[in-house]
């Protein structure tokens, strides 16, 4: 049997696993290399692994969410990515939905905070 | 092995499981990570090593970030298949058994037949060796078919982009589609059971066919009290139609699945019904009204084994034999017809709504 605990881990994780993309969307209006979005989501309050992280910037790129060039003129070479147009077009349609859904979710469960 | 080196050494363990158009890449961007996240933590305090080992741990095993990287499907089946995975693995599991035990059973019944003269003694300890063997043949059996059947959804699983396709070509699913479904009156229904008993009974056939062709015959006891077997057909030419026979078998095999699947009559499966059946009606007539399948001697040689075995005459006997081995196959005609005319007739009577 799952502790509720165990439970209440599983279920962040499912929340956190969709909003993921949307904070890496939101962070690559300018290109970033995958360590310094680690940085930058970790300082947002987001922590993430770069395990993660990298992974999913890949397949972001596969679905053209997110486009990557390599830069290789600083101390060492890094892999940039940054957000295509279609990426901008997905984001702004999924923060739109997702500000909807936290109203409603704060209208059915009446704003309660405990 | 220096700092460097396990760094090397994990990358390199990633990328080996990376497919090859991605390693150099890929590699080429932890190389990038591992050294960013070292960076950060210089001056820590701790040693090199450590710190190195701390950042690897944190990125965890080489086997489960390339799998991340795949994007792996970290089952077997999936929720799409699974619900008819179970389903076909309790079929072919129970026919398994059941046919395994009907093997065995048919197995040491030849076998205390055909052995004369034996104590109890003999026969216990013949008993108990039979029933470990076919408990070890079940087992084997069962594990067989497992592995069979899940290798095959498996392999839907993998395939199932292809399945898709499919899918995705053809219509999607809407209400009205419902208007060619009725819920099926009772009369409709296709019982699980029938066709699952039919499916069962059909590999106990293949079996003894397939394995113990001898055991359909007479069983008849010499004078001495030793009983004899007489088979029916000639084996040798038996053995050479037997791809026919195995043929005949699957297609009535398919024809169940079929009916299971369906789960009630409809015009649809009373035309594939029919279409099978003649198939393997043809398939049957090719090999039942070929008379070098008979063994014709039989009778002869039942009388030469007990001559007093047979009240009336021996001609007699010989000519019934002979008017059975031409018209078996008009039997299995019959069979064959009334089970088409009957799935048709209920698939047009029931099938519509």
């Amino acid at each position: 049997m799952e502790t509720p605990e165990e439970i209440l881990n599983g279920l962040s994780q499912e929340l956190r696993r969709g909003t993921i993309v949307m904070c890496v969307l939101a962070q690559l209006a300018e290109p970033r290399y995958g360590y310094s979005l680690v940085q930058r989501l970790t300082e947002a309050g987001m922590p993430t692994e770069a395990g993660t992280l990298y992974p999913l910037l890949r397949r972001l790129e596969k679905q053209g969410l997110l486009a990557s060039q390599w830069e290789t003129d600083g101390a060492k070479p890094r892999k940039y990515y940054a957000i295509t147009p279609q990426g901008t077009e997905v984001y702004r349609k999924l923060l739109k939905q997702w500000k909807e859904m936290a109203e409603t979710i704060e209208r059915i469960t009446g704003g309660e905070e405990q | 092995m220096t700092t460097r080196e396990m760094i090397e050494r994990y990358i390199y363990d990633v990328a080996r499981r990376l497919p090859s158009e991605q390693r150099e890449d890929i590699s080429k961007e932890l190389a990038g990570l591992i050294d960013d996240m070292l960076e950060e933590r210089a001056g820590n305090g701790k040693t090199e090593q450590e710190n190195t080992e701390d950042v690897l741990k944190e990125m965890g095993a080489p086997y489960a970030l390339a799998g991340k990287y795949r994007g792996d499907k970290k089952y077997l089946i999936g929720p799409e298949y699974f619900e008819q995975y179970w389903f076909v693995l309790k079929i072919v599991l129970i026919a398994v058994t059941v046919g395994m035990v009907i093997a065995a059973v048919v197995q040491g019944v030849a076998w205390v037949l055909e052995t004369p003269g034996m104590t109890q003694a003999m026969i216990f300890g013949n008993m108990a060796s039979g029933v470990g063997m076919a408990v070890a043949n079940v087992i084997m059996g069962l594990v067989q078919g497992f592995a069979w059947v899940t290798i095959i959804f498996a392999i839907i699983e993998r395939c199932s982009l292809k399945v898709n396709i499919k899918e995705a070509v053809s219509e999607a699913w809407k209400p009205q589609d419902l208007k060619d479904k009725p819920v099926p009156t009772e009369k409709a229904i296709l019982k699980k059971g029938d066709s699952i008993a039919g499916i069962v009974f059909t590999v106990a056939v293949i079996i003894l066919f397939n394995l113990l062709p001898f055991l359909m015959g007479f069983w008849i006891a010499g004078p001495d009290g030793v009983v004899h077997s007489i088979p029916i057909f000639n084996l040798e030419t038996l053995k050479t139609v037997l791809p026919l026979l195995n043929a005949c078998f699957a297609l009535g095999i398919l024809r169940e699945a079929l009916r299971v699947a369906a789960g009630r009559h409809t015009v649809w499966l009373g035309a594939a019904t029919t279409v099978l059946n003649l198939v393997a009606m043809i398939l049957s007539c090719m090999v039942f009204f070929n008379p070098a399948i008979w063994n014709m001697e039989i009778i002869n040689q039942a009388a030469a084994i007990n001559p007093e075995f047979f009240t009336v005459g021996l001609d007699q006997l010989n000519m019934f034999f002979g008017y059975f081995t031409r018209y078996f196959g008009c039997i299995l005609i019959f069979a064959f017809v009334l089970d088409s005319a009957t799935s048709l007739y209920k698939g047009i009577r029931y099938g519509r709504a």
